[in-house]
């Protein structure tokens, strides 16, 4: 004998209603992971560049400074002792001719002009773990021991995107908001739809004594049984075509200069596989609403 | 007293009288049909007693509860204790005989095995045990609404409502699901089946309550 579960089966069966409802889940869970990635995404390269701006710079030494033989010159020594007694630093790292060549060369500057200029020294200056960088104190302390060199913020370049990114985020997270908005209100037609052809059944299992919680449970399990299954769905698909677009933002991140801890991109992930769960949080809530909203019409 | 109504009223939301003070005791163990033309207010009389439909004012005595003082879980108790069977058998298409007589007591959270063999045998008793598996669609009239009185007394109700239980079937079958009723009742039951058949009332034998224009008739003389 089959359970009471099975109550409302038939009338989700009647007209395709409950196989038209995963489809319209499943697209609109698609649509909302897909945005909430893009929204997560968005933030996280603003947050992470921010952090960025923070804690990196890069010290350009032009070639002119050390000394036309290249080999007599003292500056890069001297920079080094500079850069070592200051604790708010950890150890710089000098950026090998090759690493300059490869990343002018991402940046889109033609082989033959990196062949024959004479490439500056790069290195890479990150404050210790909690510190930010003070650049006009660093730039005053080169000046004052006369080593010519230019500190390089990616403040500068980065700084002008980050707000552009932070409002893209916003507009994506507007759009996930609009979704769900639109997954409510499809869940409560379609009930209701169901609901009304059912008038009559409901009607007898009230008088039969069967008080509105217990209707309501079996009315939402079957909302929520096609709510998981569109969720699986939708991250599934969301998450292969994010999959595509993730080797686009390494790129770009390596080539920005931004590096997401490992932390931050598991925050990332857990905050896109949150919104499937959401989804079918909304759903049921919607579904719990409408047949709560039809019941309460019986005295 | 099993039922007891004093002075119903019930308007429609147009302020149309649809019950117009109707007073009436019912001691348990009672027979009763309610006989009128077709929008007397029959069903409503019916509903309002089988706590389907709330008097706009009135009081009403249900199995010793004052109903307007009860809340919507205890009127769903109080609901688990009536039977109510009606023209329209509303059973369930997808379920079987026995699942749809079952309900209730699945409802009542009942033990599946203890409930299957409860219902089982109300259904023999209905004269469907060959018919158990059976869904509506497979079903005649009779035996649908059949079904539909097993499924109203498989909680075994102290008051039975039946609203025109007769009307989707031939007389022969009618009499046959009368006889059901009358069974019922011989077992402690109390039965009140409105219906506007009057030639098969009055083959039963039982008291009657006409009711014309939502106000229930005294008895004719002599009765
Ligand atoms: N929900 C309702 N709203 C308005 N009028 C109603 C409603 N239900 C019944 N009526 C009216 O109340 C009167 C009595 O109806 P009813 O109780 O169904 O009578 P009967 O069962 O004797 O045919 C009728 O005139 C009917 O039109
Ligand atoms: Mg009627």
């Amino acid at each position: 004998m089959r359970p009471l579960t099975l109550l409302f089966e038939g009338s989700f069966r009647e007209r395709r209603v409950g196989a038209n409802l995963v489809l319209l889940m499943t697209l609109l869970i698609y649509l909302a992971t897909v945005m909430a990635s893009l929204a997560v995404g968005f933030g996280g390269i603003a947050w992470v560049g921010e952090r960025t701006i923070q804690s990196r710079a890069t010290l350009v030494i032009p070639p002119a400074s050390l000394g036309s033989d290249g080999s007599t010159s003292d500056t890069l020594p001297r920079v080094f002792a500079l850069l070592k007694a200051d604790p708010s630093l950890a150890p710089p790292r000098v950026v090998t001719t090759d690493e300059s060549r490869r990343l002018l060369q991402a940046w889109g500057v033609d082989s033959a002009t990196l062949a024959d200029a004479p490439l500056p020294i790069l290195m890479d200056l990150e404050a210790v773990p909690g510190a930010r960088l003070d650049l006009p104190r660093l730039k005053q302390t080169l000046v004052a021991a006369k080593i010519t060199a230019r500190l390089d913020s990616l403040a500068d370049t980065l700084a002008t995107f980050l707000p552009l990114l932070r409002g893209l985020s916003i507009a994506a997270l507007g759009v996930v908001g609009l979704v769900l908005i639109v997954l409510a209100l499809g869940i409560a037609f379609a009930c209701r739809s169901v609901l009304t052809t059912q008038r009559d059944t409901l009607e007898m299992l009230h008088l039969m004594g069967a008080d509105d919680k217990t209707l309501t449970r079996l009315f939402r399990a079957e909302i929520r049984k096609r709510a998981f299954v569109a969720a699986g769905v939708g991250f599934v698909l969301a998450a292969a075509t994010l999959a595509m677009g993730a080797m686009g933002a390494r790129t770009f991140l390596d080539i920005s200069f931004l590096h997401p801890t490992q932390d931050e991109i598991l925050v990332a992930a857990g905050l896109m596989a949150l919104v499937p769960v959401l989804a079918v949080f909304v759903a049921c809530a919607a579904a719990r609403r409408m047949a709560m909203g039809q019941l309460r019409a019986w005295p | 007293m099993l039922v007891s109504l004093h002075n119903v009223h019930v308007r429609s939301r147009t302020k149309r009288p649809i019950l117009a003070g109707i007073t009436l005791e019912l001691e348990p163990g009672a027979f009763v049909f309610l006989t009128g033309p077709s929008g007397a207010g029959k069903s409503s009389l019916l509903r309002v007693m089988g706590l389907a439909l709330r008097p706009t004012t009135g009081s009403i005595t249900l199995l010793g509860h004052d109903v307007a003082t009860m809340n919507r879980r205890s009127l769903s108790a109080l609901r688990r204790r009536l039977g109510f069977v009606l023209q329209d058998s509303r059973l369930i298409p997808h379920l079987t005989a026995i699942e749809n007589a079952s309900l209730p007591l699945w409802l009542a959270g009942g033990e599946p095995e203890a409930v299957r063999r409860h219902v089982t045998e109300l259904l023999t008793w209905v004269g469907l045990g060959d018919r158990l598996k059976a869904r509506p669609a497979e079903l005649s009239g009779g035996e649908q609404q059949r079904v539909a009185l097993a499924r109203a007394i498989v909680n075994k109700p102290a008051l039975l409502l039946a609203d025109e239980p007769t009307g989707n079937v031939d007389d022969q079958t009618a009499l046959k699901l009368l006889y059901l009723f009358t069974e019922l009742n011989k077992m402690g039951t109390t039965v009140v089946i409105a219906t506007h058949q009057h030639h098969l009332v009055a083959r039963m034998g039982k008291t009657t309550l006409a009711i014309q224009g939502g106000v229930l008739q005294p008895p004719p003389e002599g009765s």
